[in-house]
């Protein structure tokens, strides 16, 4: 790959989550900038929590079983940290904004953790930018995602039900990658598919604010 | 002092940490990394059936470019674990009503226990190759290591609340907060 290429990659994957990141914090919600580093602070901690368990387990059960309790595994850690940090009573009356900032910094650390760091560190001489560039488009699908499971879990902070939600909902959305890529064998089709699952989940989550908003 | 106040503390004592750990990797740990290569390329070469000299070459090159990235990513990284942590040291005096000292402290206990101490301990039990391998070359050290990055975290967190330095003027609320 060309530096260009590396270039393109990177900013494909960074820039349109870093920009809603800061018109966030900035425009529209003025919000603390402390959440979005809370945010990515939460992401690290949930994956250095989980990540001994997992390797207990690589050795002894199934490939299968273990994607699934790893797919589980991400949604329950996450999720039970995100409530933590917004359920915190330091933390007093989180705010729709609040919960946004933490989901856009969850999900832009994670890009810098599993793609950009990567990319720039491991030698991907023998790829092309086609190969590399669904990750890319991936990120910016799994910043979405996060900010929707920060917003139903700031909500649980009222009705916890939601907490099991965005539990459920982020684990199944685990598994339904890994199997639609495992069945398809192509990254673009996953790709297109969790884009159109997470859009759906956005749409039912800007309802559910809505009505949030009314009561 | 308020939630985000101590976030910031725990961000700047993390951050600290980086630089130091980042440090101690260019001068001392990566000597240790650049000796297990062939170890390691050893157990991937017979696990995966991969010719040795392919697999070497790979993680010669990813060590290399980690070397490169170590003095960043360190304080990146430790920064970020920093912010969650001081907002738990935050928690711990003021709801758990401890005093400033038995705060910082047993957020250093949590921190060194939970993130540095058990995941060693755990990992060693998993009977992962590659990891048996690192953990045989280090030795009981790995324990040392492990807790070491609490232990540096909890120093700076204490100097940043205890020493005055150009770290208070941050720490300070603005004039609206009052």
């Amino acid at each position: 790959m060309t530096l260009l290429e590396v270039i393109t990659l990177l900013m494909l994957s960074l820039v349109p989550s870093l920009s809603a990141l800061i018109y966030a914090v900035v425009v529209r919600w003025k919000s603390d900038w402390v959440f979005s580093i809370l945010g990515g602070s939460g992401w690290l901690i949930a994956l250095l929590l989980r990540v001994p368990l997992l390797y207990l387990l690589l050795n002894n059960v199934e490939e299968s079983t273990y994607l699934i309790i790893a797919s589980y595994a991400a949604g329950i850690f996450e999720e039970s940290i995100r409530y933590l940090i917004l359920r915190s009573p330091v933390v007093r009356n989180p705010r729709i904004g609040n919960a946004i900032v933490l989901g856009l910094g969850w999900g832009v650390t994670e890009a810098l953790f599993i793609y950009v760091i990567p990319i720039l560190t491991y030698p991907y001489n023998n790829h092309n930018i086609l190969e590399l560039l669904p990750g890319a488009i991936e990120r910016n699908i799994a910043v979405v995602a996060h900010t929707i499971f920060s917003v139903l879990v700031m909500v649980s902070v009222s009705n916890v039900k939601y907490l099991l939600v965005a539990i459920i909902t982020h684990g199944t959305l685990n598994i339904a990658g890994i199997t639609i890529l495992k069945i398809t064998g192509d990254a673009w089709v996953t790709e297109a598919f969790l884009a159109i699952i997470v859009t759906v989940l956005a749409l039912a989550t800007a309802i559910m604010i809505r009505r949030y908003r009314q009561q | 002092m308020s939630y985000s106040r101590s976030a910031l503390a725990g961000i700047i004592a993390g951050l600290l940490s980086g630089l130091v750990l980042g440090l101690l990797y260019i001068l001392f740990f990566r000597y240790i990394v650049q000796e297990m290569l062939v170890a390691i390329a050893e157990v991937i070469s017979t696990t995966y059936d991969v010719p040795y000299d392919v697999v070497y070459e790979q993680l010669s090159k990813t060590v290399s470019s980690a070397d490169l990235a170590a003095p960043l990513v360190y304080p990146f990284q430790y920064a970020l674990l920093g912010a969650l942590l001081g907002l738990l040291q935050h928690y711990i005096e003021l709801k758990l009503r401890k005093g400033l000292l038995t705060s910082i402290l047993l957020t250093g206990g949590v921190f060194t226990l939970i993130l540095g101490y058990l995941p060693v301990v755990l990992i060693n039990y998993s009977g992962n190759l590659i990891l048996t391998k690192i953990i045989e070359k280090i030795g009981d050290l790995i324990y040392v290591y492990s807790v070491l990055p609490g232990t540096i975290f909890t120093v700076f967190l204490l100097i940043i609340h205890y020493v005055r330095g150009p770290w208070k003027h941050l720490m300070e609320a603005k004039p609206s907060i009052y």
